[in-house]
Formats: C-alpha cells, structure tokens, sequence
C-alpha cells in the first residue's frame, strides 16, 4: 500500500515537474534568507558580546606609556575627574579581544611578546562625550567612540533581525498558501481517481496519501536548495570578509536541520488542511 | 445481504424515496426500474453510502450504512462492486493499471495484482486489450473494464446505474448475460435502469420505483 501511495505521488510528481521545482524554490528562498540571517547574528554575536563590555570608553595610550608612567597618568585622570571610573585593560584582555576578530593576532601574539601591545585604559564617565578632550593628551593615541556604540549595534541587530525575519516568515506564508493552491488544483485534476478510489474502498488515508507524498518530495528538494542557498552566502560573504582579514561565518549543523525540517514539514501541514478541508466527498448528508 | 426499513430521502423538501422498505437475499439478480428521476440512483447511493438517508435504516452486508462512521466508509465499499453509465475509468492508465490501481490500493502486492487483474480481464474476454488506454476502447469494451475492475477484488454485491445506458442493444445483451454469469457464480446483483427492453430480456426479480415509493416487487413482465 505504501509502495503504491509513494508511487502514486511519484507519478504526479513527474508529470508536474516544472510547479514542483517552482514550488521547491519559493519555499528554498525564505529558508535560505532565514538561515543566513542566522548565521549573520552568530557572526556578529562576539562583537555585540565585545561592546557590551566596552560600554566605556576606551582610550589608547602610546606604548611608551607604561609601569609607573601609566600609574601616573591614571591618577593625574582621577585627580582632575573625580567621577571618571578609570580602568586599565591588561594586554592579555586587548589581545583576546582583538584575536576574536582578527584570528592571525593570536598566531602573531605566540611569537612575540605581549609587551607590543599599548596600554589601553576604559574610562566610564557620566558625560562620555567629555573624554573628546583626551586627544589633545600627548599620551593618548586615540579615544574610542564616545557613544554607545554596542547599543548602537545591537539596535541594528535587532532591526535587521525582524525585517530579515518577517520577511522570511510572509515569504514562507506565501509558499505555504502557493502548496495549498497547487494541493487544491492537482486534486481537481485527479478528482476522477478520488472518486474511484473512494468508491472501491480505499481508505482515507491512501486517497490523500500521494499528495502528501508529492508536497514532502517537494520539500525535501526545498530543504536541498535552501541549505546550498545558504551556504553560498555564506562563501560568498567568507570572501569579503576575508579580504578585510575577518573571520569566517559558518553555517550552524541544526541550521541545516531547521531548514529540511520547515521546508518538509510547512508544505505538508497546509497539503493536510487543505485535503482535510476540500476532500471530503464521502458522505452527502 | 440488503436491507431498507422505512427509508425516507428528501432534497430541498422534496421527497425523493419514501417509506421504502424492501429486502434483498444473498445470491439475488435484482432489476430496479422506475422513470427517470423517480429516485434509483438515490436508492443506489444509500447502498453504497454516498448519500445518508434522511430517516428510516439501510443494511448492506450485515453494515447499518445509515449510521457507519465515515472511517468505516471503505471496509463497507470493499464489499461490493459498483459500476457505473459512464463506466468512470481512468483515462490516464491503461485497461490493466485501471485494475491493477484498484487491487494495489486494496493491499495486494504488485505481482499478485497484475494476475488477478489478468485474470479479470481474461474472464471478460479483454486480456488483448490489456495495455490499451481507456479512449481507445468501445463503449462495450469500456463497460466491460468498469465490470472487470469492479469484479477483481471479489465483492459479494455488484451495484450496477444504468450500466447499459451507453450502450446498444447487442451489448446491452452481452453485458446482462455477463453480470447473470457473475451472479450465477454467487454474487447479489442489482441493476437500476428504465430500459424495459432489458427488464423483459431476463426473468428476475424487479423492484418498481413510483412517487418515491416501492409500487410493484415481483418478476417481470407481471
């Protein structure tokens, strides 16, 4: 019976090829967009992680600037803004930072000594817009944004977030509602076999059971396009972000399980509702 | 093997059957004939459940049809045949995969379906014909497919609309001399048509639709 139902769908599936791959495609297009939006947010994970701590300031001192001669300068800091929050970042901590996003830093920091790195320091202010005036220090290298820049950050996420996913969601519900359509109108083209099946007594589940079958085989061709979609993208914006020395995004094992399981799953729930709703010439009451 | 007890059937409040009572035995060959319109395909369709009765009970195949549960709808229809005017083949598969998808769909295995299909057709005398496409056929040849189909898995009751409907008089008479054949070999057969012509070819028992209700049950001519 299940050979027969499989192929059945098989049969419709073949002679229906060209709505079936643009079937395949509408669903491949917002699992692709969702996923890469995914493995967006893991890319930049660290960095909003980085600018959450950094919430202060950092201000870059010349590498000279070290020992007792940067206890001083911290203390001059502290004597002239009693309400500055000084703190000094060890260069083990700059250095880990750095490496997270710049991975050669840390095969650079096992052959040379920590000593290179200059001093940075992290000055929490009330006003941070004050600490403009440390780049007229002659010990200051630079001052760091002054604004809160990881707010700044993850307020982009966040919008990306939704437009990424909302997008991906109305486009989903569009390629759930085109299976339904497609499920509708290839039941009306078979109307004949239903009838005779029903008639000779085939049950239910067999007469709805190669629809089923034709919508998951689409979906699995779906889950297909979206995983390569997705990994294109992915290599695609690996080069990019390789030529400015930045670290690889990768694409997350359950990602691709996710995508399979939504692009099998979606089109087979509204085939059901759809055959639950429309295939019921059982029984006139 | 059949049995209606007070059925009432009505569409829109207009009465199509009723108060029908009527029995039949297993192994019976029964005409049922009316004018058209006088509701024999209505009482064909309570049989097979493709319609409920408005009241009264129906019994086919120790089953109460009037009230079965739609998920015991397919253990009713597998057992009986119903043949049609329009014979219902499917125009997409062959005269043997018209059989062949019925018996698979009934859970016999590829091989075994293929020969009983054979089989079917080689009785009805279609076995050359086996790989030829339904719009291919003649109208004989076409019913005799539907007969084939509805035979292969072997119903106790073989429900037959106006089956010789689309056919001339020379087919009509080779299609009743087959479905005596089958009913001789021990199937129940009920034929619903108004061709009086048939109903005086073959001495049977034959049920009178008038007004929605049972006017004559006898054999004909009276």
């Amino acid at each position: 019976m299940i050979r027969q139902i499989v192929s059945e769908g098989w049969g419709i599936l073949r002679s229906r090829a060209g709505v079936s791959f643009a079937l395949a495609l509408a669903l491949a297009v917002p699992l692709a967009l969702g996923g890469f939006t995914v493995v967006v947010e893991r890319w930049l994970a660290p960095l909003v992680a980085t600018e959450a701590e950094a919430a202060p300031v950092q201000v870059l001192l010349r590498p000279d600037v070290t020992g007792q001669r940067l206890q001083h300068w911290v203390d001059a800091q502290n004597a002239a803004h009693p309400k500055w929050q000084i703190q000094v970042v060890p260069p083990e901590k700059l250095a880990s930072r750095l490496a997270r996003w710049f991975p050669y830093f840390e095969r650079i920091m096992d052959r040379r000594s920590l000593e290179i790195m200059p001093p940075l320091v992290e000055i929490l202010a009330p006003s941070p817009a004050t600490l403009s005036g440390l780049k007229n220090d002659p010990d200051v290298l630079a001052v760091g944004p002054r604004s809160n820049l990881g707010a700044l950050l993850r307020s982009a996420l966040t919008r990306v977030r939704w437009v990424l996913g909302v997008t991906s969601l109305l486009l989903l519900a569009a390629a759930g509602l085109l299976a339904a359509v497609w499920v509708h109108l290839e039941m009306y083209r078979h109307a004949d076999e239903i009838t005779v099946m029903r008639l000779v007594g085939t049950a239910e589940g067999a007469v709805r059971g190669p629809f089923l079958v034709v919508v998951a085989l689409t979906g699995l061709v779906a889950g297909g396009l979206a995983s390569g979609l997705t990994r294109l993208l992915t290599i695609w914006s690996s080069g990019v972000l390789g030529v400015l020395g930045l670290r690889s995004p990768t694409v997350p094992w359950w990602v691709t399980v996710a995508q399979f399981a939504a692009a099998v799953l979606l089109p087979i729930a509204t085939a059901a509702i759809t055959l639950a709703r429309h295939a019921t010439f059982g029984i006139e009451e | 093997m059949i049995r209606l007890r007070e059925v009432h059937k009505s569409f829109d409040h207009r009465n199509v059957l009723r108060g029908v009572t009527v029995a039949v035995d297993p192994g019976e060959f029964v005409f049922l004939t009316g004018p058209s319109g006088v509701g024999k395909s209505t009482f064909l369709k309570l049989l097979y459940a493709a319609e409920r009765p408005t009241s009264g009970e129906v019994w086919v195949n120790d089953m109460r049809v009037d009230t079965l549960p739609l998920h015991e709808l397919p253990h009713l229809r597998r057992t009986m045949g119903v043949i049609f005017q329009d014979f219902k083949l499917l125009k997409r598969k062959s005269v043997l995969e018209n059989i062949t998808f019925v018996l698979r769909f009934h859970g016999l295995p590829p091989r075994e379906a293929q020969r009983r299909a054979y089989l079917t057709l080689k009785r009805l005398g279609l076995q050359h014909r086996q790989s030829a496409f339904p719009d291919a056929l003649s109208g004989g040849e076409q019913q005799r497919v539907a007969i084939a189909r509805a035979l292969a898995y072997q119903p106790r009751l073989i429900l037959a609309d106006e089956p010789t409907g689309n056919l001339d008089a020379e087919l009509a008479a080779e299609l009743m001399s087959l479905l005596c054949d089958i009913n001789y070999q021990g199937a129940t057969v009920l034929v619903a048509t108004h061709d009086h012509a048939l109903l005086e070819s073959i001495p049977a028992r034959t049920l009178v639709l008038q007004r929605g209700a049972i006017a004559y049950d006898g054999i004909w001519p009276p």
